[in-house]
């Protein structure tokens, strides 16, 4: 399993940053795709269903709690990946209770997310 | 809502706009990182018919030090964020040794302007005060700034005659969790600096400063004593 072949989505509102962090995964090979909110994230779910989803805990409109428990419904082969805050404990227990394969805060080291990535991307072709 | 719930919920927003600030940074400065790595790459693969960027080394040296501010900006943040949520936290009892480390954290300027070195005693044991998060950061805060005050009265008296001071152990505050039965909790609070007279104004401010407050103060060998009723206690 290589990293080319890994299908990711990262859904985050905050546009420069998610825009600088698939930049970042795509000099390493990595192709994702970016949504700035959770509907358009659910969209192109429904487009084409990736291994990961890298997701944003706080997002205006459908926040990233409710994203994770429409995906786990309509997709349960899909992990997903939540970025909270520091709250890191309760956010960390609701996302390990809504079936969240991961949880990182920000700022987040960009190895630590592909390693991250690689476990979740096992665990979804499992 | 309270006003305590409300600052709460400002620095909590704010703590996670900043995470967000500094999240961006630190990619953007992975990124010009990544290129810098892929320009040096690509100079070793020419052989030397593409140079190699006269300014790399500098360049990597800045991105180290944005990282580090960066780090730095995420552990101010974290104590934000605890902070911000202090007044819904310890409704079931405080753990007096982590206020006490929140405390520190959220203290360190005071501390360096002050040049005193902060110590917590590892006790090994967890004492529980039956008071919210706030109530005791509030009261060791006030503690602290006591004793800094009474410390700043020995600045520029030093035979060197600088704001140092030349007996070093007399600027660190050491905050010793402990416990009394099963009534009561407490931390002692305590510095060379202080002596009897000293605690015992510091002790009587505090109380009169608090009266109404969760916690009584007392004098101990060295220092004052906060003491809290112990969580879970049996009214």
């Amino acid at each position: 399993m290589t990293v080319n072949d890994w299908d990711i989505l990262l859904v985050d509102d905050e546009e420069e940053f998610v825009q600088t962090l698939a930049e970042r995964l795509n000099l390493r090979g990595l192709a994702c795709r970016v949504a700035f909110d959770g509907e358009s994230g659910l969209q192109m779910i429904e487009e084409r269903v990736p291994d990961v989803v890298v997701l944003d805990m706080f997002m205006p409109g459908i926040n990233g709690l409710d994203v994770l428990k429409l995906i786990r419904t309509r997709h349960p082969s899909v992990q997903v990946i939540l970025l909270t805050g520091h709250e890191v404990d309760q956010d960390g227990m609701n996302a390990a209770k809504l079936g969240a394969f991961d949880s990182m805060t920000k700022p987040l080291s960009i190895d630590e997310l592909t390693a991250r990535m690689s476990e979740a991307v096992k665990a979804a072709r499992s | 809502m309270s006003k305590v719930k409300f600052m709460g919920r400002m620095a909590a927003t704010v703590s996670h706009d900043l995470c967000n600030v500094l999240a961006t940074i630190q990619q953007a400065t992975g990124l010009l990182g990544d290129y810098l790595s892929l320009a040096r790459r690509e100079s070793f693969r020419t052989v030397g018919i593409r140079p190699k960027f006269k300014y790399h080394d500098k360049f990597q040296e800045i991105i180290a030090q944005v990282q580090t501010q960066v780090d730095r900006g995420q552990d101010i943040c974290e104590q934000l964020s605890f902070l911000a949520h202090s007044p819904d936290e310890g409704q079931a009892g405080t753990d007096l040794a982590h206020a006490a480390r929140l405390l520190f954290k959220l203290s360190g300027r005071v501390a360096r302007s002050h040049q005193v070195t902060l110590e917590l005693a590892e006790t090994g044991e967890t004492f529980k005060a039956a008071a919210p998060l706030i109530e005791v950061l509030t009261a060791l805060d006030a503690a602290l700034l006591g004793v800094v005050l009474e410390l700043g009265c020995e600045r520029g008296v030093t035979s060197e005659g600088s704001s140092g001071c030349s007996f070093p152990n007399r600027r660190i505050i050491r905050f010793v969790p402990g416990g009394e039965g099963e009534e009561t909790v407490h931390v002692d609070i305590l510095c060379q600096a202080l002596d009897d007279r000293a605690a015992r104004l510091l002790a009587d401010a505090l109380a009169v400063g608090d009266k109404t407050g969760p916690f009584s103060a007392g004098v101990v060998q060295g220092g004052v004593r906060l003491a809290f009723v112990r969580a879970g206690r049996k009214s």
